[in-house]
């Protein structure tokens, strides 16, 4: 098994901290993880992400090169990613954009915040799951900073679409993962703020079925 | 029972130094080996050890051997410019017997570069970058388990050899957060090698006096009655300068061959695919994951290709290329640099197969794919 995500957003959305959570989870879970980031100073502004690979076995090749998910943090990533470029369905990608420009298979999971991403993509290609990702950060957890870790919720319960019902990850790990990952005064935080993902994610599904 | 833990690069790298003994550590920042130094400063002084940031990394190579001769197991990393400045004081640990860890985190050069991408520039010049005849061990992990796992290594052999070892990693490996199994660095589990101390009365003491393994045994400095001199001039036992040609003769040969004459000891490889291998490919750290998964999607396409990971890049494993050489059709050797290590690997072969190249040097990794693209190009007879 190899499972490849991506999380891409804009400057100061936490996407890489949000990859670190995830591999962190799939570690708990007893899984292999490898996690990358772009790396420069996009603390400010422009796009940065953070992928990870996950494998029930050593993995071999540590960066994506197909994705099977990838969470969408905001249009500027969006548009980066996807609009204007095709969606390389063509594994021999590579050049000098394969950092950007990955494959994203047919069937991957597409998680985007449905205030801030207008997502134009093929429903039929990709099980695109929508939620109010940031709304949901800002008005229930009074924090719009956690959107991460909430689209991380969301991430967690859509994976059911790819597994037969079973999450990839348990909420326990992922759990778990937070309180290792984050400083201590804000576990709790983070914490609540996934389990409001999972729950606007067990919503989304609803729709998406 | 695994435990599974995810750890960054160059803190996993910092932990298994400090897991190996590393009391101290001597640096100057530097991308992408920033986070080594950083991790150091904040597990040092947990343990007693030392962690100072010199001045610039002249200094810093210089503060390295000085904290190793007064008895600790020392370490520092750098990158390419800063492994650069840091030659003249290797070739003095080398000289003088200094047992240390440097640590490299390969980014794009020449020069400054490429700071914050990868590179594997340094093949060459981790065994040839200081002047003079030379023999250390170079280690290359290829994952974050093993950085760990190469990281003790280099800091066992550092210490019973008396020398200075490399340890090349490059900015994917250290910029990478990886599962590493924690099981086998559990306490107790793992191995550790000290130095030796002389057994003599200080009026017997000769500190660079060889033993039966060709290592003398040099106590630290300061240590009363053992007194000694250092320095990177042609030396006799006693550690003072001399031109005696005998002797001059018996000190570089001495200094090479203790690490040479182990060259089967230190080799260290990982064989993959290759008993029926009619390609094989050679490669190290991040190049070789994309190589491994080449040698899946070539044996998908029916096409027998294997892959030889080299651990230990220096002293080089001759024997084992050769043999390698000899049982297959074609080597190539991909590499993120203009062709380095394929001149050794060349060398190695004797003309027994031809061996191919892949080189990029722009900051980007190379690809499973274009692996996969070279090794189809060679089976049908191009180039």
């Amino acid at each position: 098994m190899r499972y490849e995500v991506r999380v891409i957003g804009s400057a100061g959305q936490g996407s890489i901290l949000a990859a670190v959570v995830l591999a962190t989870a799939a570690a708990e879970e007893g899984l292999w993880a490898t996690q990358t980031a772009t790396y420069g100073a996009a603390m400010r502004s422009g796009v940065s992400m953070g992928d990870v690979v996950i494998s029930d076995r050593q993995i071999d090749f540590p960066k994506t090169t197909e994705l099977d998910a990838v969470v969408i943090q905001s249009q500027e990533a969006y548009d980066d990613m996807v609009k204007g470029k095709p969606v390389r369905l063509d594994p021999e990608c590579s050049e000098a954009d394969a950092d950007v420009l990955v494959n994203v298979k047919p069937g991957a999971l597409v998680i985007v915040d449905e205030d801030l991403v207008k997502c134009d993509l093929d429903c039929n290609m990709y099980r695109i799951v929508s939620a109010p990702i940031a709304r949901t950060a800002a008005e229930v957890l009074g924090r719009r900073q956690v959107m991460n870790i909430v689209a991380l919720g969301v991430f967690q319960v859509a994976t059911k679409l790819q597994f037969d019902g079973k999450p990839l990850i348990s909420e326990d790990s992922f759990l778990r993962a937070i309180e290792k990952s984050v400083p201590s005064r804000f576990i709790d935080l983070n914490k609540n703020a996934f389990k409001e993902g999972v729950k606007i994610g067990e919503q989304a599904l609803q729709r998406v079925k | 029972m695994a435990k599974l833990e995810l750890k960054y690069g160059n803190h996993a790298c910092a932990e298994a130094a400090v897991l190996a003994g590393c009391r101290f550590y001597a640096g100057y920042p530097i991308t992408p080996s920033s986070e080594i130094a950083e991790k150091m400063a904040e597990l040092l002084p947990k343990k007693g050890g030392v962690f100072i940031q010199m001045e610039d990394e002249i200094a810093a190579m210089g503060a390295t051997v000085g904290g190793s001769f007064a008895g600790l197991k020392a370490m520092t990393a750098t990158s390419g410019p800063g492994f650069s400045l840091k030659q003249e004081n290797l070739g003095y640990a080398f000289m003088v017997e200094a047992p240390c860890v440097v640590v490299n985190v390969q980014r794009g050069g020449p020069s400054t570069g490429l700071p914050t991408q990868v590179g594997q520039q340094e093949i060459m010049q981790s065994l040839w970058g200081t002047h003079g005849d030379k023999m250390i061990p170079v280690f290359y992990p290829g994952n974050v388990q093993e950085i760990m796992e190469e990281t003790i290594r280099a800091f066992n052999w550092a210490e019973r050899l008396r020398t200075p070892v490399v340890l090349l990693l490059d900015e994917v490996l250290g910029h990478m957060r990886e599962t590493v199994d924690m099981e086998q660095f559990e306490e107790g589990k793992v191995e550790i090698w000290d130095r030796k101390m002389p057994k003599v009365p200080p009026e017997e003491y000769l500190p660079y006096k060889p033993e039966e393994d060709g290592v003398p045994a040099i106590a630290p400095y300061g240590t009363p009655g053992y007194r000694g001199h250092a320095t990177g001039l042609h030396h006799d036992y006693t550690g003072f300068p001399t031109t005696d040609p005998e002797m001059c003769q018996e000190l570089i040969e001495r200094l090479i061959n203790k690490v040479k004459s182990r060259q089967k000891e230190l080799e260290r490889n990982e064989a993959y695919k290759l008993d029926d291998a009619e390609v094989a490919i050679v490669a190290f750290g991040t190049t070789a994951r994309a190589a491994k998964t080449a040698v899946d999607l070539a044996r998908e396409k029916g096409i027998k290709a294997g892959l030889l990971r080299v651990i230990t890049i220096w002293p080089s494993p001759e024997e084992t290329l050769y043999e390698l050489a000899k049982s297959v059709k074609a080597i190539l050797v991909p590499e993120l640099n203009m062709g380095q290590y394929v001149l050794e690997v060349e060398r190695c072969a004797k003309g027994e197969a031809p061996v191919y190249r892949l080189n990029r040097a722009n900051g980007k990794i190379i690809y499973p794919h274009e692996i996969l693209a070279k090794i189809e190009e060679i089976v049908k007879g191009g180039k």
